[in-house]
């Protein structure tokens, strides 16, 4: 009954949209207006959204890639995987800025996903760090279902083994049907920075500790296995020093950016330019691209910028 | 009771033979072994053995506990739960990738706590306690947390105070306390805490002694940075300090790199000058009675004038005019002789 239910609903929603299509292109001129946007949503490679708004800016971010829809259908369940690793206010850029994640999951909503589940392995306290973070409050107020990491719902999984062969990743994580990724930007005393690739960890466990001494090529296995549907880079305030837990508020650096795209690569090579760095100073970038995850170079990428 | 006796009496057996077997090993004879000193001496060393197997050796019990109090600072800020102790082998359960910042300085073991206010159970300072290889160790990872305008406050061997954090060193320990739940302290809490903690470290408040050729007229005020790797990125500048200068209104950075011996110095000036060669433009070599220096434009780090001196490696980096940066280069080994000498 259910799944009839939800079949009746595809077809609502197809009907829907091919009326809507068919509207559009009796209509003269709408039909190449429409289709220049699909092919300009399907052609930019990266979203930079510039503005005072976290959520206006996250938004454009995701309307520049063709939408919320474009990436997620109706009765998906999706994880929204922001960073909550640490017990810090948004304030101090430590963990991803909560309005920037309610907005992704409200967006979830919109476009018909059944649940939307926000989780991260924190690095102290969960409990902390979750309150702390402003992110359980402001992703519970639109529906997202927050929950504290489950150490028994880790499951080995085989990966690519360019340094890992496999590796314990969180079970919902992987076996959702739409991974969206929503690290936020800032410098790390092993990777340099943390951004996209580096985010992913908080699906792993065991001792993530133990991919020190390898953690450029781990990061790409890891990205590989576990490819985003969409990763949002939070960029609204960025720690530009002492991270990744921070903690000095003279080492947070205002913004108000949020950059939006399919590829790892092209995310975490455009969030190294925020600090001044090539993507390609960064090991799991030029691994990552090595290893055909994503392309780095950001002369060949179409980035579009948006002011709001 | 039939079996514990029974179990006994092999338990004893068995210490017989293997008493035996060592005064063997010890003496070259064999021996019999007194009755009375059979039933007391594997009493002793089965009590040894159990209480071995029982406390194998975990950070848990070295004494860095002993360095928070164990109920609170005051009246109003009391431990969250007991002090936890984390090792080389979990630092990065606790912080993450920065805890590969730690190991090169000799991160031996790290006490942390939460004091919690009673009033609001939301505000806390997180206090971590980190014991280092040395003091030197402990002064490099606290300075490089350290800026030269940071609020200085009077603890320890030194520290500083923003309105989030306090951050001080002591003996071969590096002391970082941080509000959770807020932005901003008032500075007396910050104090109650810190004052709390270096009351359980050494008393010794001595700077490293490695620091005092660094004292210089051109030196920035609290701009040295110990790196115990790499120092300019280079991995054969394998430890040094490095630290700001300012000379007639130029800015630079000069460091000094102590080796163990003056062979070693050598060895190292000699792979720089080969870089330079490999790398870098307008290289002089200037050879005095005493020693070598070189000046060039290094590629990272533009003019650098670099000679060794003793067991140290001298220099300037991000020069503009050469004469000025000489200035400092002769202060420093003016330093050096001072300290052979001392």
């Amino acid at each position: 009954m259910k799944v009839f239910s939800e079949c009746l609903m595809d077809r609502r929603d197809f009907l829907k949209t091919t009326i809507v299509a068919g509207i559009t292109f009796a209509i003269p001129g709408n039909a190449s207006l429409f289709l220049k946007a699909l092919d300009a949503a399907e052609k930019t490679d990266l979203v930079v959204a510039h503005g005072i708004s976290p959520a206006r800016i996250t938004t454009a971010a995701i309307d520049g890639l063709g939408g919320i829809r474009a990436f997620i259908s109706r009765g998906d369940i999706v994880v929204v995987k922001p960073n909550i690793g640490w017990d810090r206010l948004p304030e101090y850029a430590a963990t991803t800025n909560p309005e920037v994640v309610s907005t992704v999951v409200a967006l979830c909503y919109e476009a018909g996903a059944k649940q939307v589940k926000v989780f991260d392995h924190s690095v102290v306290d969960p409990r902390r760090c979750y309150k702390q973070s402003g992110i359980s409050t402001a992703a519970t107020a639109v529906g997202g279902i927050v929950s504290y990491i489950d150490d028994r719902k880790f499951r080995e999984v085989k990966l690519p083994g360019v340094a890992l062969k496999s590796w314990p990743l969180y079970t919902e994580a992987i076996e959702a049907d739409k991974f969206i990724n929503i690290p936020i930007a800032k410098t790390h005393g092993l990777s340099t920075l943390t951004l996209g690739m580096k985010n992913l960890m908080g699906i792993m466990g065991s001792s993530r500790g133990r991919i020190h001494q390898r953690i450029d090529g781990s990061l790409v296995d890891l990205a590989m296995a576990v490819k985003p549907t969409l990763i949002i880079l939070d960029a609204v305030r960025v720690l530009t020093a002492n991270g990744p837990q921070g903690g000095d508020l003279a080492d947070v650096k205002q913004l108000n950016t949020v950059v939006a795209g399919r590829d790892q690569v092209a995310v975490d090579a455009f969030g190294a330019t925020l600090f001044g760095i090539k993507g390609s100073a960064l090991g799991y970038v030029v691994a990552g691209q090595k290893a055909g995850l994503g392309n780095m170079d950001l002369a060949k990428l179409r980035i579009k910028k948006i002011n709001v | 009771m039939h079996d514990n006796s029974n179990t006994r009496s092999s338990f004893l057996f068995y210490i017989n033979i293997l008493l035996r077997v060592v005064c063997y090993f010890c003496t070259g004879k064999s021996t019999r072994i007194q009755s009375g000193f059979i039933k007391t001496t594997p009493m002793f060393i089965f009590f040894i053995f159990i209480m071995v197997l029982s406390n194998p050796v975990h950070a848990a019990d070295l004494p860095i506990k002993n360095v928070l109090p164990e109920k609170g600072f005051s009246e109003s800020w009391i431990i969250e739960e007991k002090a936890k102790l984390y090792d080389k082998d979990t630092l990065f359960d606790h912080i993450n990738g920065e805890a590969e910042l730690y190991f090169p300085y000799g991160f031996d073991v790290l006490a942390t706590a939460s004091y919690v206010n009673k009033q609001n159970s939301d505000l806390s300072i997180v206090a971590d306690v980190y014991k280092m290889a040395s003091v030197l160790d402990a002064f490099g990872i606290y300075s490089n947390y350290r800026k030269t305008n940071n609020s200085w406050v009077a603890i320890g061997a030194e520290g500083f105070l923003s309105p989030s954090q306090l951050m001080f060193y002591q003996d071969r320990y590096f002391v970082r306390l941080q509000v959770s739940g807020a932005t901003s302290l008032p500075k007396d809490i910050f104090l109650a805490c810190a004052r709390a903690i270096s009351g359980r470290l050494p008393t010794n408040l001595d700077q490293p002694k490695e620091l005092g050729i660094l004292k210089i007229p051109a030196l920035v005020p609290k701009s040295e940075r110990y790196l115990a790797q790499s120092l300019l990125g280079y991995v054969f500048f394998r430890r040094g300090i490095i630290a700001d200068a300012v000379v007639q209104g130029e800015k630079m950075q000069f460091f000094v790199i102590h080796e163990d011996t003056p062979d070693a110095a050598r060895k190292t000036f000699a792979q720089y000058y080969s870089y330079l060669k490999a790398e870098a433009q307008g290289i002089q070599m200037i050879e005095h009675p005493t020693h070598k220096q070189v000046i060039a434009v290094d590629p990272l780090y533009g003019g650098v004038i670099v000679e060794q001196s003793e067991r140290y490696i001298i220099g300037a980096v991000r020069i503009k005019n050469t004469s000025v940066a000489k200035q400092i280069i002769e202060q420093l080994r003016e330093r050096i002789g001072k300290a052979a000498g001392a």
